[in-house]
């Protein structure tokens, strides 16, 4: 069964590798030239940091490799419609349309075998691939986050990063997967898989704020925590209960340009407030990576659930 | 008794929601017989092969292939060949690869019996599937079936949409296959002068019924064809169950079951051919009863 399986997929698996490898290329190769432009400018004392010099640091950086940043940032969801729509959905469907499911289900196998070959060898090799994709990524990342680092709930950190590819790829072959097998037409399962998970992502994106209670903290610095998912932001007066804008007589907001000027925020410091911030800090990365992958995983299984019994079905009918 | 049946059915029924596509199926097969499954469309032949070949599951009764009860399990389909009506393959793959892919899901599989088949065929290992002609398709598929060497064959109308020439060539090989290796071949047509030469066993699909099951040569020495005035014909079919009745010019010709009743006075007997005794069944789907078939191989000549 395994060669049968590697020979139906081979083109996917030809696709996934060509991508891979090209991706593998250009990030090495701008990753080297980053690292080096980097200790070349010498900017590593000023960044990560808030200062002006390291600003404008991050920016050259960020337009010097804007290709890549775009290409990271859009890879995710290209990469997880792409295994959804061309791997997962053809699976069944395709066998069940042009007939070749029959010419399967009569040689000297069980259907148990025939299923779980396909569906477990697929598997593997997207999860393999999502892990080789992060890995690289990541890689990248380190590079440049040394100066430029970003949000670890962003999306193109948090999905291109750790197990959320590999998670998100095996979710959306089960996906495909299990609309094949319900719909038992190539097309259909595309236009699901396609529309489905241009759904979900974005849903995970606004869900993911919500995997932990936020932390609490007091500080004086308003500009703390760059890695952070920050959720709400709110002034302790010195008497001592939290306001979403301070309401001090000597520091009237009328006066200065805007709620973020360092003026008016100097004078409200100088009153007494704090500043409190609801965030989860960056160490929580691997914890929410974690629980992405559970809950999406939980979802895959339940979709093969669907397509194990979809394809049972088909065989009895 | 003593001999052993390739198939035996007995009740086999399916029902798709609630339509029968077959009821009431009854009948057994003898190992070594090539066997014609013949019915109008939508007879039920489909719905009986899949049943037999494992792809489908009978709502009633059971199958039993060379004694054991017929399972969708490794064992089970091992014994039997399966050729799906629109002859599957992958398209994309090379014909060696469909080879490949016989010989790595079957157990018995006999590469040398696909190669030397395919190389008489004349057909190319290193073409792509996609680039063959619709007869060779049809080849390539067939050979899958063979080649992984089962007991019993089974071919859902393999000739369906070949050239006449194909055709000829195609029954010719499937007479060749049963000789050669004594397997039992069942396959089906809607077209009744294709089989004569090349089965031995006849089985009536009709309405989702089996109309008639028997060794060729039996049903023909049960059957006689009458030749007679057509004003007599009523008393004839008064006495008798007429399995066709053909009027022309004041002459009947009517197609009887041998010693059934007393040939009338007067009237011509003669042997009756495959092909207008096949159609006097199917145009009359109401002849033909469970209780008849299963004597039917008992030899009434």
């Amino acid at each position: 069964m395994t060669w049968l399986v590697l020979r139906q997929a081979r083109a996917q698996i030809i696709f996934m590798g060509v991508l891979l490898a090209a991706l593998g290329v250009l990030l090495l190769v701008t990753g080297l030239d980053a690292a080096s432009y980097i200790s070349a400018h010498s900017q590593r004392g000023a960044c990560p940091g808030t200062g002006n010099a390291c600003e404008e640091f991050q920016w050259a950086l960020k337009a010097r490799y804007q290709l890549v940043y775009m290409i990271i940032g859009i890879l995710p969801m290209v990469a997880h419609v792409l295994v959804g729509a061309f791997w997962g959905g053809p699976m069944i469907a395709r066998e069940v349309e042009r007939g070749t499911a029959k010419l399967a289900w009569t040689q000297s196998i069980t259907l148990r075998q025939w299923l779980s070959a396909k569906l477990g060898i697929a598997f593997l090799i997207v999860l393999i691939g999502g892990l080789v994709f992060s890995g690289m990524v990541s890689w990248w990342r380190n590079v440049v986050d040394q100066v430029y680092p970003v949000r670890f709930a962003a999306v193109d950190v948090f999905n291109v990063t750790g197990v959320s590819p590999a998670v998100w790829w095996t979710f959306m072959f089960a996906l495909g997967a299990a609309a094949g097998a319900v719909f038992r037409r190539t097309l259909a399962a595309l236009a699901v898989a396609v529309s489905v998970g241009l759904i979900v992502l974005p849903v995970f994106s606004f869900l993911r704020p919500f995997y932990a209670d936020p932390v609490r903290s007091v500080t004086v610095d308003t500009d703390a925590f760059p890695r952070d998912l920050l959720m709400a932001g709110m002034w302790l007066p010195p008497t001592g209960k939290e306001v979403a804008q301070p309401t001090s007589p000597k520091c009237p907001l009328s006066l200065y340009a805007d709620s973020v000027d360092p003026r008016y925020l100097q004078c409200l410091k100088g009153e007494g407030y704090r500043y409190v911030t609801y965030h989860h800090p960056s160490s929580r990365y691997w914890e929410f990576q974690w629980k992405e992958a559970a809950l999406l995983g939980a979802m895959a299984v339940l979709l093969t659930g669907v397509t194990v019994a979809r394809t049972r079905r088909l065989r009895a009918v | 008794m003593a001999e052993q049946s390739a198939l035996a059915v007995r009740d086999l029924g399916k029902r798709y929601r609630k339509v029968w596509a077959l009821r009431d199926c009854t009948l057994s097969i003898p190992v070594g017989r090539t066997v014609a499954l013949v019915g109008p469309n939508g007879a039920g032949k489909s719905t009986f092969m899949n049943m037999v070949v494992g792809l489908s599951k009978p709502t009633t009764g059971d199958i039993e292939i060379f004694g054991s009860r017929m399972r969708q399990d490794g064992p089970s389909l091992a014994r039997v060949g399966f050729l799906a009506q629109d002859k599957p393959l992958y398209e994309s793959f090379k014909v060696s690869e469909m080879l490949t892919f016989g010989r790595k899901l079957n157990p018995s599989w006999d590469q040398a019996l696909a190669e030397d088949r395919l190389a008489k065929l004349n057909i190319p290992l290193d073409r792509k599937v996609k680039a063959l002609s619709g007869g060779q398709q049809t080849q390539v598929a067939l050979t899958l079936a063979v080649a992984k060497r089962p007991d019993l064959l089974v071919l859902d109308e393999p000739l369906a949409d070949l050239d006449p020439l194909a055709r000829e060539e195609l029954l010719q090989n499937l007479g060749e296959v049963s000789a050669d290796s004594g397997i039992t071949v069942i396959f089906s047509s809607h077209i009744v002068e294709d089989l004569a030469d090349t089965c031995d066993w006849l089985v009536v699909l009709n309405r989702g019924r089996v109309q008639l099951s028997g060794a060729i040569d039996d049903v023909l020495a049960g059957h006689r064809l009458l030749t007679g005035p057509d004003d007599h014909a009523g008393q004839v079919i008064a006495d008798t169950d007429v399995i066709a009745d053909r009027r022309r010019n004041g002459e009947a010709k009517l197609i009887v079951r041998t010693g059934a009743s007393a040939v009338p006075e007067g009237w011509r007997v003669d042997p009756v051919a495959l092909e207008p005794l096949v159609l006097g069944y199917l145009r009359r789907p109401e002849s033909g009863r469970p209780a008849e078939q299963t004597t039917m191989s008992g030899g009434r000549a």
